[in-house]
Order: C-alpha cells, then structure tokens, then sequence
C-alpha cells in the first residue's frame, strides 16, 4: 500500500494524425497526487496536459505507463471494468457552455451521476441534489432552468457539482476557469478551495495560467512538449524556477500593476512540434543557454533548488541554469 | 455631431398566434405557407366525412363522366363516383399512409444512425456501404417490385415505404452523431459513467435529431408521391379506394376523350399537397439549422 | 490634436423575436474617448462590455442587426459614421488598421501569405507589383518572420497560431496606418508567444508614431503596453485615466472590483464572491448599469450617474466619486 492517490508511472500517449504520422503528445510522465493535495500541470498548449487529464480519467487509453488510483492500474482497465471506478474519480471541463448536454435540465444534470452510481432513492436524490446546489452557491431556483438559460460561472458551478456529486477521491479540472471572465473566475475559484476542504478532494488543476495556479494549488508540475520540466512546491518554483523554460514562463507573465518590474526572457519562436521530436532536451530549440550536449542528450528529473524540487536540465548539475 | 435617426419601433406587442406566425414567417415564409398548407390538407382529412357531398365509393351509374356542375364540382368519373368527394377523402389515405411510414423510417433509421455514428469502426462501414447500395436503385422501381411480391394491401406499402426510406434517417442522425460525438458534454456523460445505452439514447438522441425531424415533413412528401406512383401503376392500392395515384391512372385514360375533370382535380391536389409539405420541409431545415439560414440570406 | 474622437456612440442590435416584437440590445451606450497621435489606449472589460463592438463600430465593420443609431466617430477630423463604403474603404486598411483575434481565421486560407500581403498594398497604394512585393517581403521582415521569401510562399494552414498573428500585422502597417486598432491581439497565443507578439506591436508603434487602441480582457496587458485606459461595463466607459491612476487608486466600484479579481490580488478566504451576472442588455437600469451589483450603490444611483473627474485626465462615471 502506498500512501498516493494516483500514481502515474510512465505515461506516454501517441495520437494517429493525418497521414498516420505520430503525435507523441505525452512522453514518459510520471507524478504522484496524495489525497487532499492540489496538483497544478502548467503549461502551453501543446504540452500534452490537457492529454494527461483525459488519460487520468480513462477518456483515452495511453499508449504507455501505468495510471495507478487507489493501487489499481486504470490504464489497462477496458470501459466497462472503469465504469464503477468513475464514482470516484471526476473531471471537470474547460468549456462550460458544451460540457453539459443542452437539451437537460440542471437538476437533470446533477442528479445523473447519483442515479447512475447506485443512489436508488429518488427522494433522496432530490434532497442531495439541492444540497449540492447550496453547496456550490448556485441558486435552487435554477435547477429547473436548461443550460443556456444559465451565465457561463453558473454552468461552470452546475458542472462543479456534478463533478463533487458522488464525493469523488480525485477531481481533475482541465482549465476550469479559462474561459470565464475575471469577476466570475474569482468566485470559482473561492469554491474551489472551499470545496477542498469541506470534502478533502486531491485536485488535478490544469491549467496555462501562472496567476491562478499559484494562487490555488500545493504543488506545480511544468509540462513542455509533452514532458515534465520542472516540479516542485507551487511556492518554491515561482520564488526560485530551476528549469529555463519555467523561468522564461514565470517571466513572461503580466502581473495587473504597471509599477511591477518584468525581468523579461523573451523566448524566440514557438513550441516545436510533436511528430519530430528532438532527440536531446525537448527545450533546447529555444533555450537560449543550451549548449550542444543538450541537443543530444536527454535531462531527466534531478534534484534542483528547494526540497522535493525537481528539473530535467543537463545544466543543473553544473549550476548553470540561469537565464 | 451627426445622429442617425432610429426608426420608430412599436411598443412590443403580446403574444398572439398571428404574431408568431408572422415573426416565424420573418424567418422561414416558405415554412410558414408549407405548413398552412399541410395544415389544410389535415383539417380536411379529419373532417373529410362531415364535408363530403356524397359517399366517395357511391357510384351514380346513370351519371357516368359527368362534368363539373353545381351538383358535382369536381364531375363524376368512369364510374360515376363523386370526384370531389374521393379527392377529399383521399387526404386521408395520403396521410395514412405516409404518418406511419415515416415514424416507421425513423424507428428504424435514429438508432441505427446513432449506433454507427457513435460507434463508427466496420458497423459504420457496413451500414454507409448498405444504405448507398440501396440509393443506386431506382426506389420507385424497387418499391413497386417488392409490394407487387408481397402482396397488394394497405400494409405493405407503408411498410415498404418505412423500410426504404429508413437510410435517409440514418445518413442525417450519423452525420449528426459524427459531430457531437467529440464534444464536450458527450465526453462528460462517459466521465460521469454513463453505459453506451445512456448516451445513445439519452445524450445523443436529444441533440442529434434535429436534422431528422426537419426531414420528416420532406420524406413525408415523398411517402404521399410514392404511394400515388405506386397506385399509378395499379399496385398496392385498390381501385375503388379514393386516391390520388389511382384516380390520376383513371383520369388519364380519359383524357384523350375529353373528360379532364377525371384526372386533373386529384392531380392539381397530389401536386399541392406534396408542394405544401416539401416547402414545409424545405423551411423547417432553414428554422432548425442557422448556417443554412445565413448562406440562404 | 486628436486624431480620434469618438463621441456619444450608440450601437443598438435591432432584431424580431419569434413573436415578431421587436427587440433592442444596448450593447454600446454614449461611449466617448479620444486619442491623440502616438497614443496607446487600453479598452478593458468583461465579455459583453462592448470593448469589440467599440472597435467594429469605428472601423465601420458592423452587420445587421447591429447598428450605430446615434453619435460621431471623427479621424483626423472626417466624420466616419454614415460614410458610403467606397469612402470607408480608403480609410480603413490604409490610415486605420486592425489586427483581430483568431489570426488564422482572418487568413484567407487558398491564397499564398505573401500574395494577401500584396493585394493589401495594391488595393490602397498605386504602385506596381514588384514594388508592392519588395514592399510586403520588407514588412515580413521586419514584423520578425524568419526568411521572409520562404514564408511568403507558405499556404496559411502552415503557419503557428504566432507567425499568423505576425503575418496580419505585417498586412495591417503595410499602408503606413496613423491608427493601429489591436482587438485581443494575442488571446489564443501562449504566454511566451504572446510576450513576443506584445514587444513587437509596442516597438511598431513607437517606430512608426501610431496611435494605437488596444482591446483586451487582460489587465496584464494594459498594465504593461498602455499608456491610458479605458475601463468598460455594459456598454459605457465608466473609468478613464492613465494607467499608473486607475490601477494605484481605481476611483469606479467595478473597477476596484475588477483589479482585486486578478488572482495576483484575489484572496481565496474572502469574503463573497463579487459575481453575479452582467446586466441585461435588453433591460437596463435607467442609472447606473452596475448599481446592482455595487457594493456601495445609493437610492441616487438609480439616475443616470454624471462623469466626475478627480484629475485632468482621469475621471469615473460614478455618484458615490468626489470630484
């Protein structure tokens, strides 16, 4: 028995593209989520964490690793046997608007996981429907209404719910807030972090905001091009970023205060594509202080910075690291 | 500073049936005229036997290819029978006919489009390459051959019709399916541990049949043309039954001598009718999907 | 001298309902702003505050039911609202320019990049072809597209989501533009490109000494790249003022509320969360469009608040603002 929730081990998926080229959208990830935690994944798109979260979930099947939850390998499981397991093990979309099915009402939609995940009862049903409404601040009038006749933070709240509905162990959010407007966003995430500890939910919070993830989550897992860069405490990371990539991540970021100081590393061109890999470090295009061995040699996760701080640089191991 | 002046605009009035049918036919007038159409036809059709002036299927024999008078309107035929009457009544074989075979077209045709559209793979395959293999024939010759095998009756028409016509339903609700099946709330339902069946039939069905249902009123059309085609020919229904096809057969017997009253009456409304529920039809697709709206505009 | 005024701009959407009533949407209520030469203005605002719709209204893009039924839109003092077509063309792609979001949707995609880049120059400059190619392959260059001659034969489906954006500014300064309108220039782009895509518009316009209006959600950005801003909700600017005023003493409740929302300041342990959703836009408040979700509204706030300015350039559309 391990004391992880989740452990992923080894995580890689291909996806077919056009042609019946390879995309190696996740390559050999591995992390572990303990109960209660919330896990941050950062990174732009085309970093494979939208991927990841969907493996986590069995949405996809990997190509590769083990996804083990509560010491069961979810990976290999077929659709059927993951069925039961799903009672446990929730996601939330980053779409509100086309992540609940139009055509049903709110309670509808709330009340779907309880009666597919054996709560008989109907009246009792109903009951926890409505505590669950009060529990995500969404007004009990609302759950006659259809979808559209709700504003985006609502849905989001609606598909929020569902999601804590059967008390899941883990609740992954792929970019749960993204497409909100900031007003709204403040108040989901409030919840988010009320949620966490009325019902001691780990989270998986995806996401490509900086602001938001270091606002919310314990621990940050960098991602480029499909590969873990960087981990670490979310403090940690932002105080002292070891990879150059997060350091060049950290430092493109807006903070809202024009008298904050930007110590900008502008980094040239765009996140390579995931068909050629490179063979050396996946960063290495665009670090500007790769040297060659980088090119050839691929970094695994060492030891860098803080306790428990981890980044896949060749040039850790030297102190060469800074940008 | 320039002003561009704002054209008065009424206060909003209440709802009132001539307000939506006007601001319906704002969108779709083709819809709106359709359906008044259809409309009629169906009034008729349930009121056929307090309307009629005579039985349909009475023969007067001393009045044999009577023309149209004050008595009959519409003349009488070969028979002597009344064809106003029969024109009349026969609303109520094109709409008994062609009601069920649609719903049978789509008992058939919306499980297995969303079963293939979901699924995809060798099922999806199988029935796309089944379906196109049925389109090559000639439906027509093909409906004929098989009520002429399975025996002439009421029945087996519809039933031919319904099965026919049921791949029309399953290319609009897979084409359907093929969309939503990568969508969000559809990948929400498998995260939330909903079984195929579930999403099939609760998730998908919901959202993936609008194309179906604007298809109704146009395979509806085709159902009333087929079924006058096929007693065109003298097959499936029986002459002295009060229909379109067989009376159009009739009356173009006795064109050549002059009696045009026979066969142009039942035609003038088979025409209408199959009008009136393809412009129905044709209006319901632009109502119920907004980019053909807009590339119409 | 300004070289845009936009004054007491009314842009209604007028459409039928079901019913066939007629229904008005008050997307943009008396906006009034003026920017001088040289000039980079930030227009803030949630989804719906009609920062877009601002923006389509100068450049006279509005389709029906859109319309502007009342004010004036002056560039360098011609009057552009009510102008024939033919007339707004030859201002608009040649001395006012826009570069939108989604910048591969603006692409036409059957037509080589380079060659859109040509048609640009051809419709608004009487030179000939070679010249309007060396002229293109020069602002290839110089918006930072690596081997210009190579990519001007590129198709646009083979461009990142950055080299588009790059290769629609290349197409928007071609005509040497005064007024650069930016509409969520890098909203689909990732934190790095946008960082990039953020330096090189701010290097254009200060090179070149446009004006320049730039429409974002992201207050990082209008910290950053702006010089004044204009902060909207529901239809009307309800703050304007330089930016280092508005962001260290925002002077409108919905704009206090708005920089407190920014995860950078949001306390997830606060108190209510300040949602709610935006006004109706089909039923306004008489006053105030935020008195109902003011935290600090008065019975005087149901009239039509007047603008208080509290310094020459910085002023807020609010009762409860000393003057």
């Amino acid at each position: 028995m391990s004391t992880d929730l989740l452990a992923v081990t080894h995580l890689s998926k291909t996806f077919r593209g056009p042609g019946g080229v390879a995309i190696h959208a996740v390559n050999d990830v591995s992390f572990a989520i303990r109960p209660g935690e919330i896990v941050a994944l950062v990174g732009e798109s085309g970093s494979g964490k939208s991927t990841i979260g969907r493996a986590i979930t069995r949405l996809i099947r990997p190509s590769a690793g083990q996804v083990v939850f509560r010491d069961r390998d979810i990976a290999a499981l077929a659709e059927d046997e993951c069925r039961p397991l799903r009672k446990d093990l929730q996601i939330v979309f980053q779409d509100p608007w086309g992540a609940l099915n139009p055509r049903l009402r709110v309670r509808t939609l709330i009340e779907e996981p309880l009666k597919l995940h054996g709560t008989a009862d109907a009246r009792a049903r109903t009951a926890r429907v409505e505590a669950l409404a009060d529990r995500v601040r969404l007004s009990r009038e609302l759950l006659g209404r259809y979808p559209n006749e709700l504003s985006g933070g609502q849905l989001q709240r609606v598909c929020i719910a569902r999601a804590i509905a059967t008390d899941p162990a883990l609740v992954v959010l792929d970019e749960p807030t993204s497409s909100l407007d900031l007003s709204v966003r403040a108040g989901i995430l409030r919840l988010l972090n009320t949620l966490r500890r009325e019902t001691g939910a780990a989270m998986l919070f995806i996401s490509h905001d900086l602001g938001t993830v270091r606002l919310i989550s314990d621990r940050i897992l960098v991602l480029y091009l499909g590969g873990v860069v960087e981990e670490g405490a979310t403090r940690d990371v932002f105080e002292r970023p070891q990879h150059p990539y997060t350091q060049a991540l950290l430092s493109a970021h807006l903070p809202p205060d024009p008298k904050a100081k930007l110590a900008r590393h502008l980094l040239d061109g765009e996140i390579p594509s995931a068909i050629h890999l490179p063979p050396g470090c996946a960063f290495a295009s665009r670090c500007p202080i790769a040297t060659e061995r980088c090119r050839h040699e691929r970094p695994v996760l060492m030891a860098a910075g803080a306790a428990d701080q981890r980044a896949a640089c060749l040039l850790v191991a030297e102190g060469k690291n800074r940008i | 500073m320039t002003a561009v002046s704002l054209p008065d605009i009424a206060a909003a009035p209440r709802f009132s049936l001539w307000n939506r049918l006007k601001g319906l036919s704002h969108r779709s007038a083709t819809a709106v005229i359709g359906g008044i159409i259809v409309a009629i036809f169906g009034l008729l059709s349930i009121v056929a036997p307090w309307i009629v002036p005579y039985d349909p299927i009475l023969p007067f024999t001393d009045k044999l290819l009577a023309p149209p008078s004050a008595e009959h309107w519409f003349g009488t035929d070969g028979n002597g029978m009344d064809v106003f009457s029969r024109v009349i009544y026969a609303t109520r074989y094109a709409f008994g006919i062609a009601i069920p075979a649609v719903l049978l077209s789509l008992a058939i045709g919306v499980p297995i489009g969303l079963w293939t559209g979901y699924r995809g793979g060798w099922a999806d395959e199988v029935t796309l390459r089944f379906s196109d293999a049925l389109r090559v024939f000639p439906l027509i010759i093909l409906s004929l051959a098989v009520v002429a095998a399975a025996g002439q009756s009421l029945i087996n028409v519809v039933l031919v019709i319904g099965i026919l016509d049921a791949p029309v339903f399953v290319r609009v609700v897979r084409a359907e399916v093929l969309q939503l099946r990568n969508s969000t709330f559809v990948e929400a339902a498998v995260a939330t541990g909903n079984p195929v069946r579930r999403i099939l039939f609760v998730h998908l069905m919901l959202n993936a049949t609008k194309g179906a249902m604007a298809q109704v009123a146009v395979r509806a059309a085709w159902a009333v043309r087929i079924t006058a085609t096929l007693a065109f020919f003298g097959v499936g229904i029986e002459v002295p039954t009060p229909e379109w096809g067989s009376m159009i057969r009739q009356g173009a017997e006795f064109m050549a001598t002059g009696q045009w009253w026979v066969g142009i009456f039942p035609g003038i409304a088979l025409i209408v009718m199959v009008l009136g529920l393809n412009m129905l039809g044709d209006g319901l697709q632009d109502l119920l999907d907004p980019r053909r709206r807009a590339s119409a505009r | 001298m300004s070289l845009l005024v936009v004054e007491d701009l009314h842009t209604h959407f007028v459409s039928r309902d079901l019913d066939n009533r007629v229904r008005t949407a008050k997307a943009l209520n008396s906006v009034s702003f003026a920017l001088a030469e040289g000039e980079v203005l930030g227009l803030v605002g949630e989804t719906g505050a009609g920062k877009s719709l601002t923006a389509f209204s100068i450049m006279g893009l509005l389709r029906p039911p859109a319309r502007i039924v009342q004010g004036s839109v002056r560039f360098a003092g011609q009057e552009l609202v009510g102008l024939a077509p033919e007339q707004l063309n030859a201002v608009r792609g040649a001395r006012i320019a826009m570069v939108g979001q989604n910048p591969r949707g603006a692409l036409d995609p059957l037509t080589r990049v380079g060659e859109q880049i040509v048609r640009v120059i051809l419709a608004h400059q009487a030179v000939s072809r070679e010249a309007a190619r060396a002229a293109a392959l020069e602002a290839m260059a110089r918006v930072g597209i690596p081997d210009p001659a190579r990519r001007f034969r590129s198709w646009p489906h083979e461009l990142s989501g950055g080299m588009a954006q790059r290769v629609l500014i290349a197409m928007a300064l071609v005509n040497r533009p005064t007024l650069l309108i930016a509409d969520e220039p890098t909203t689909g782009l990732d934190v790095t490109v946008q960082a990039q895509i953020l330096d090189l518009l701010r290097t254009l316009v200060r090179e070149m000494n446009m004006a320049a209006l730039v429409i974002t959600h992201d207050l990082g950005v209008v910290a950053h790249y702006c010089s004044r801003m204009a902060v909207m909700f529901a239809g009307r600017i309800i703050e304007m003022g330089p930016v280092e005023a508005v962001f260290g003493t925002p002077r409108h409740p919905y704009t206090q509320a708005l920089i407190a929302a920014t995860p950078e300041n949001l306390t997830l342990d606060g108190a209510s969360p300040l949602g709610g959703r935006p006004p109706d836009l089909f039923a306004l408040p008489p006053g105030c469009h935020y008195v109902d979700r003011c935290p600090i509204a008065t019975e005087a706030c149901n009239a039509l608040p007047p603008w208080r300015s509290v310094a020459a350039d910085h002023g807020a559309l609010c009762h409860r603002v000393e003057s």
